[in-house]
Order: C-alpha cells, then structure tokens, then sequence
C-alpha cells in the first residue's frame, strides 16, 4: 500500500486532531439528544401545549408551530428520528454493499463483469430516486421504510467502492505471500482484506450518513417519510413552509439542525481518516 | 533421491506475450538450485507459476510437480492445501510482502498456528507465542518481545526481511522458494542473511530455490545453477561447471560481469 505509507510521511496533517474533535461533539450533541428523548423531552411533541406560532420565550425557547406544539421538542425528537435513520440506512447498505462488493472483487471474471455494470445502472439513479421507488413499493410507510429505502438506495455505492479497494487490495504482495503461506479465502478476507479497506470504508460510512440524514429529510419533506408521531426535520420544513414569513424560526431552526449534523458527519468523516489507519497513528 | 520440483516445458503468456518459454529443470529432495538471469528474464513468473499463483491474467502450460501434486491447472483449493506444507516463497520486495495493518507477530504467528494445526498440536495463544519468538530468535531480530508488537513500517527493511524469512520458514515448507530475497537490501545485510537462510535451510532440511540475478550471491549458497534468458533457459548445470566453463555466451557475460564486480569489490 504505497498511498497509505505516502500519506504517513506527510507533515501537513496536524489539522485532523481539531477537525475530528469539532465533527465528534456535533455529532456527539445530537446523539446525546436522540438519546434524551426516549426519557424526556420538554413537552409531548404532539400536545398543544401553547397558542399558535408563539415567539421564543422561557416557556417555548424557540416557539411553537401553528398548532401551538413545542417547537424545541419537534426538533430535538426530530434527532432522534435522524439518528435512527442515519445510523440504521448505513448499517444496512453496509451490510448489503460490503457483501456484494466482496463477491464481486473475488468473482471470477464473467460474474464481475456482470455484477459492475447492474452496480454501475444502480449508481446512475439518484439515492433519492431510488429511495422513493422502494417506499412506494412498500405497503405502509413507517420510520423503517425510509431506513430500508435509504440503505438500499445507497448499498449500491458501496458495493462499487468495496470492489474497487478487494480489487485493489488483491494486488498487494503480501496478499500473494500470505496466499503462498497456505492463507485460506476465509482467512484472506478477514485478516488481510477487511482491514486494509476498512479505513476507507469507515469514511464512506461516515460521508454517507450525512447524505443519508439529507435524504429522509427530502424524503420527509415529500410527504414520503415516516408518519406522524415522528417529527422529521424534514417533515418540520415542510409544515412551516406556509408560516416562513410570519413566524421564520420554524422553518429555520430544522434547517440549522440538519446542518450541524450533516457538517459534523463530514467533519467526523474526514477525522476518520487518520485515525482508522495505524500507518499514520502515530503521527500525533 | 527422489525429485521433489519437476518443471517441464513450463510455458508462462499473457494475452501477447509469451514471457517465459519451455522452462525445465528439476530439483531432487533435498538440494539447492539457483535461477539466474538478468532482470525481467522471467524468474519471479517462474516462482510464481510453481506456487499457482499467478496473477488472473496470466495463463502458464507445461508442467510443474511439486511431490506428487501437479500445479498447473490445479483448482485454488486443492493447491491451498499444499502451500506452506510443501512449498513457501521469501517475496523480492521485503516493505510490500507484509501486511502494513498487521502486527509482526501476528504475521509470523497465523502460519505457525497453521502448521500446529496440520501437525495436530494445540494451538493456543501461549504456544504459538513461544513459536513466534523462538522464530525470531533463529532469523537474529532484535528484542523479539518488543517486535512482536510493531508494525512493518516500524522496523528496518532487512528486519522486515527477516520476518518474511521467519513466516516462510514458519511453514516447515519442505521445499523454499526464496525471490531475490537480498537484492533490496545493502551489503552487509545481505551477506547477513544469506548466512541466515543457509543455515535455516540446513537445520531443517529444506530444498531450495534461489532465484537471484546476482552470480557470487547465489554461487555461495547452492549447488546447480540454471541460467534464464528472455524467458529461456539458456545454460544448466553444477555451479562449478557453469562458473567456471560457462558454454554460452549469456552465461560467460554474466560471469565476465560478476567477475569484474569482484575484483572491484576487492580493490576497496
Ligand atoms: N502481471 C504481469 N503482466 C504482464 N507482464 C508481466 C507481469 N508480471 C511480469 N511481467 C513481465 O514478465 C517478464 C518477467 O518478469 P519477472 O517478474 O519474472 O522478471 P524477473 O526475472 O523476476 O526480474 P527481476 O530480477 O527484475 O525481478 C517481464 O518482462 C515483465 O514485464
Ligand atoms: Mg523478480
């Protein structure tokens, strides 16, 4: 791997440390407020606790909706919503992209060549075009559609992207060495290959979950997210889309929350990147 | 005393190029042989080819018998169950052979625990520890216990040389292919380890191949040369006769060569 021994040399890369810390703690803030939720939360998110479109006050910090619902509550639920889905639609096109993408980089030559070109018409679709395929496919919406439609919709990449690095891996010498030294294909995967193309993946991963918070929340906003009671930001937008004039912090403020979010991931995303590689570790 | 590596007419193309063409030697039980030629002549192809394990693009014809198991054409699975019990190669290229994620210990200690397996001894972690480190100690790493714990790019390129050496020899291979296994290294290194694998090969009485470009390396270490040229074979026979009579002109250049690199190493 002479990239990654390149890389290890290079002196321009004391930034990772701050850019990893700052993606963390905003990733890390709402991870913590996912987790809040399932205990307590400042009021019921459906209840009408206020009057309608109220401005920030002690009672309602970021006001209400035009029901009179809690708007910090809808946000911090809407979280958790995030969360779920960011984590469990990575996991699963994880799951589906690492397998086929293993299989392909070791498939012989017809059945590669088979499995590259359906990945590659996968890829031309937009993830959120074949988001919504599959949730119309499905029978009833719920928050586990949008985890499934999302994680399929991206396993496509990632299957791409892990045949690429086996394929790129094969070729190492000491892949032919440790064959030669009777290394079984089992045995090749899970002590040579997975770890050497994990720290890239891990990376993806990260940059993906971002994508994938942006999408359930385009998801959401076009009505095809998961029902009521889960207040996707994406939902939120899309509610206080008719009230953006009189009453803009309900339309702002799920925007300002899926930003720092999807800014964090990519943070995270790029910190990643020097930690998961023992190469450069001790750079620091 | 039986051959344990039979090459005939081993023939090495890709799409199209023929790289090495109708290659045959044979090396008994036992014995060292060494293949010589300049670079690019097709000697690590041949290694290679005699392990199964060339790459997906290139296709090899002929023969080649390592006991009684034929290679070429041989399913993956059935040849996995011969490397490292009958055949281990030492890798020209000491930095690349290792696996830059993997600690040195682990390296050296999956084909340990792969021979305890096959030999029906346990294999727990205490065992292949000691294996690992007593490993360590035969091919002179310093501070094994230490080592054991570092990465490949933590150490000295003749000590990753040493770990290769260590994880082929971890095998108990009954014959070892070594691939230029000193050409990276300097001077004194080499001569280090050549002293090294001389006498691993001895200890356990193993057959070896040694591929080398360089003529008084392998003149020191086994007895019959075959000399390869563009993929041909173009001389055979006992190092002293090669050495001293070579009847082809390639061969008495390369002699010419190495000769005039000995006068000017002794003139130093
Ligand atoms: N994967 C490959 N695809 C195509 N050609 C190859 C491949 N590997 C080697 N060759 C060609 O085969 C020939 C022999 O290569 P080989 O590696 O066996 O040489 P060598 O004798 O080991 O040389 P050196 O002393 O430099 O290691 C070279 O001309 C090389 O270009
Ligand atoms: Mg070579």
């Amino acid at each position: 791997m002479t990239d990654a021994t390149d890389v290890a040399h290079n002196p321009e890369r004391p930034k990772g440390s701050w850019v990893f810390r700052c993606g963390l703690l905003l990733v890390g803030a709402h991870l913590f407020i996912a987790v809040l939720t399932l205990f307590w939360t400042p009021y019921d998110p459906l209840d009408l606790v206020g009057l309608r479109l109220e401005k920030p006050s002690l009672a309602h910090w970021l006001g209400t909706d035009r029901l009179g619902r809690d708007t910090l509550t809808q946000i911090m639920v809407g979280s958790r919503i995030a969360m779920i889905v960011g984590i469990g639609s990575v996991a699963l096109g994880a799951f589906i992209g690492v397998t086929i993408g293993l299989l392909a980089g070791f498939a012989t030559r017809v059945w590669d060549d088979v499995l590259a070109a359906v990945l590659d018409i996968l890829i031309a679709f937009p993830v959120l075009l074949l988001a919504m395929l599959v949730v119309a496919a499905s029978p009833q919406p719920s928050l586990w559609t949008a985890v499934l439609a999302l994680g399929i919709a991206m396993s496509a990449i990632v299957a791409r992207l892990t045949r690429i690095l086996v394929k790129r891996v094969l070729q190492n010498d000491y892949i032919t060495a440790s064959r030669c030294a009777g290394t079984g294909w089992v045995r090749l995967v899970w002590l040579h290959v997975l770890p050497n193309i994990w720290p890239f993946l891990a990376v993806n991963f990260a940059l993906q979950f971002g994508m994938a918070i942006i999408a359930e929340a385009s998801l959401s906003y076009l009505g095809l997210g998961a029902p009521l009671p889960n207040t996707s930001w994406g939902r939120l937008l899309q509610e206080a889309q008719g009230t953006v004039y009189t009453s803009p912090l309900g339309a702002i403020a799920p925007g300002v929350a899926l930003v720092l979010l999807v800014i964090g991931a990519n943070m995270f995303a790029d910190g990643l990147r020097d930690i998961a590689d023992p190469t450069r570790r001790n750079e620091r | 005393m039986s051959d344990l590596l039979t090459v005939v007419d081993l023939s090495i193309r890709t799409a199209e190029k023929e790289l090495v063409k109708n290659v045959s030697f044979s090396l008994p039980e036992g014995a060292r042989m060494g293949l010589i030629g300049e670079s690019g002549s097709g000697k690590s192809l041949t290694a290679l080819a005699a392990t199964g394990l060339l790459p997906p693009a290139i296709t090899a014809s002929g023969s080649v018998i390592i006991g009684a198991q034929e290679i070429i054409g041989t399913p993956d699975q059935a040849l996995n169950r011969m490397r490292g019990s009958d055949v281990a190669v030492v890798f020209q290229e000491p930095l690349t052979a290792l696996d830059p994620l993997m600690k040195i210990g682990d390296q050296i200690g999956w084909p340990v625990r792969r021979r305890f397996r096959r030999e029906g001894q346990t294999t727990n972690r205490e065992a292949v520890r000691n294996e690992v480190l007593s490993l360590m100690e035969q091919v002179r790493l310093p501070e094994p216990k230490l080592m054991l714990n570092r990465y490949p790019h933590e150490i000295s390129g003749g000590q990753r040389q040493r770990v290769a050496i260590a994880m082929a020899v971890a095998c108990r291979p009954k014959l070892l292919i070594a691939d230029e296994p000193t050409t990276a290294l300097d001077v004194t290194t080499q001569a280090e380890v050549l002293k090294l694998l001389d006498g691993l090969v001895r200890d356990y009485g193993m057959s070896l191949l040694f591929i080398s470009h360089d003529l008084p390396v392998v003149a020191s270490i086994v007895d019959d040369v075959t000399v390869l040229r563009l993929g041909e074979v173009v001389e055979q026979g006992t190092t002293r006769q090669v050495f001293e009579a070579p009847s082809n002109p390639y061969s008495q250049g390369l002699m010419e060569a190495a000769r005039t690199f000995d006068s000017y190493l002794q003139d130093i």
